[in-house]
């Protein structure tokens, strides 16, 4: 699952073992969960 | 029984009942508001959604959009369907809304598969959209009752009251009552005596009662006549709403009827 | 967003909201309201107390 930095919103994959929680590109520790592509399916309530 | 009309708009009616019980005013009260069915969009397809708000906050408000229909009856209720609930033509309007920033998602954008299902209001603001932001949607409308949810409710605010029956004795020509009443039901007359000038407004406060240093003045609610407001969501005229109301009471009426010829 | 519907009464009030913003800059609130049919005080308070914070939740995105 992608990731997306919040400070330079490009789409990181997270390496949990060399770097933890942290974006390669610019050092920020604040990551965004991309939305999935499936379908979602709610009531309207 | 007798229904006499005092105030008739699109979207609210205001007409006095006489000759009728309490239960019988309150059942077309609670008819009104959780018996007459509507559509209302009921299930959604996310496919995107990069806006602001976040998903369950984009269903909700397109839930609450009032629907109207040309022909409300060629649609049946998901449980009396032919189908038996699980989703047909005959008991689901399919509709779909995309757009793509920047701009205002409102609620004539939402379009239904059936030309003659539209929303009831246009301009009900749904969310938006930023410059890149995007909403695709899809997802159907179903017709049920307001006992369901809500959203399905065509009669939004319905209540009554006793008609007030205000009499004045001894008059002293004091005009405190005329100040004390907030909904200026009183008036003084050229003679100076008090005269009841607009009496379904009032709603038997008795403010002038304790007002009156003379106890000239009585305030009684009338038990067998009421004034009913029932104000529809704006997918039915109130007109059609209180008929369909009381055409639900019948039929229940007639039900309890077949149910106890059964019995005996 | 204003919210679609009155949470007191259920009256659409959303579609009267951005009449409604227009007209304040230049007009006294409650005569826009009673100007376009928003009559109880439940839907009166919706429109009154509304803070439109939209805008500045974007840039947090």
């Amino acid at each position: 699952m992608a990731y997306r930095c919040t400070r330079c919103k490009r789409t990181v994959e997270v390496d949990y073992e060399y770097s933890g929680i942290r974006c390669p590109y610019c050092g920020h520790r604040i990551l965004m969960k991309e939305r999935p592509t499936t379908v979602k399916k709610m009531k309207a309530v | 029984m007798k229904v006499e009309l005092i105030e008739l708009r699109e979207d609210r009616i205001r007409f006095l009942l006489t000759g009728a019980t309490a239960a019988f005013a309150n059942g077309i009260r609670r008819a009104c508001m959780s018996e007459v069915p509507t559509l209302a969009i009921d299930e959604i397809r996310l496919y995107d959604n990069t806006s602001v708000l976040f998903d369950e906050q984009i269903s909700l408000r397109l839930g609450l959009i009032p629907l109207t229909a040309e022909d409300l009856d060629v649609y049946s209720s998901p449980e009396d369907c032919i189908c038996e609930g699980a989703g047909c033509p005959g008991c689901r309007v399919d509709f779909i809304l995309t757009a793509e920033g920047p701009k205002m998602v409102y609620s004539q954008d939402v379009v239904f598969t059936d030309p003659g299902v539209k929303v009831a209001f246009e301009g009900i603001p749904v969310v938006v959209l930023g410059e890149g932001e995007k909403l695709v949607v899809e997802g159907y409308a179903t017709k049920r009752t307001g006992s369901a949810h809500s959203k399905w409710q065509s009669g939004t605010t319905c209540g009554y009251k006793n008609l007030p029956r205000i009499d004045i004795g001894d008059c002293q020509k004091c005009g405190k009552c005329v100040k004390v009443c907030p909904r200026d039901v009183l008036a003084l007359d050229e003679g100076d005596r008090v005269r009841v000038v607009n009496l379904l407004a009032c709603s038997l406060c008795k403010l002038c009662i304790d007002e009156c240093d003379y106890q000239a003045i009585t305030v009684t609610p009338v038990p067998d006549s009421f004034v009913l407001t029932i104000e529809g969501d704006g997918s039915i005229k109130a007109k059609d709403l209180v008929v369909k109301a009381a055409e639900e009471i019948r039929h229940r009426a007639e039900m309890i009827g077949e149910k106890m010829a059964d019995l005996s | 967003m204003i919210p679609v519907r009155c949470f007191s009464c259920g009256k659409v009030i959303s579609n009267v909201w951005e009449e409604y913003k227009e007209r304040i800059v230049s007009e006294p609130p409650g005569k826009v309201m009673d100007d376009l049919g928003i009559e109880r005080y439940c839907c009166r308070r919706m429109l009154l107390a509304h803070v439109e914070i939209v805008d500045v939740l974007r840039r947090y995105q």
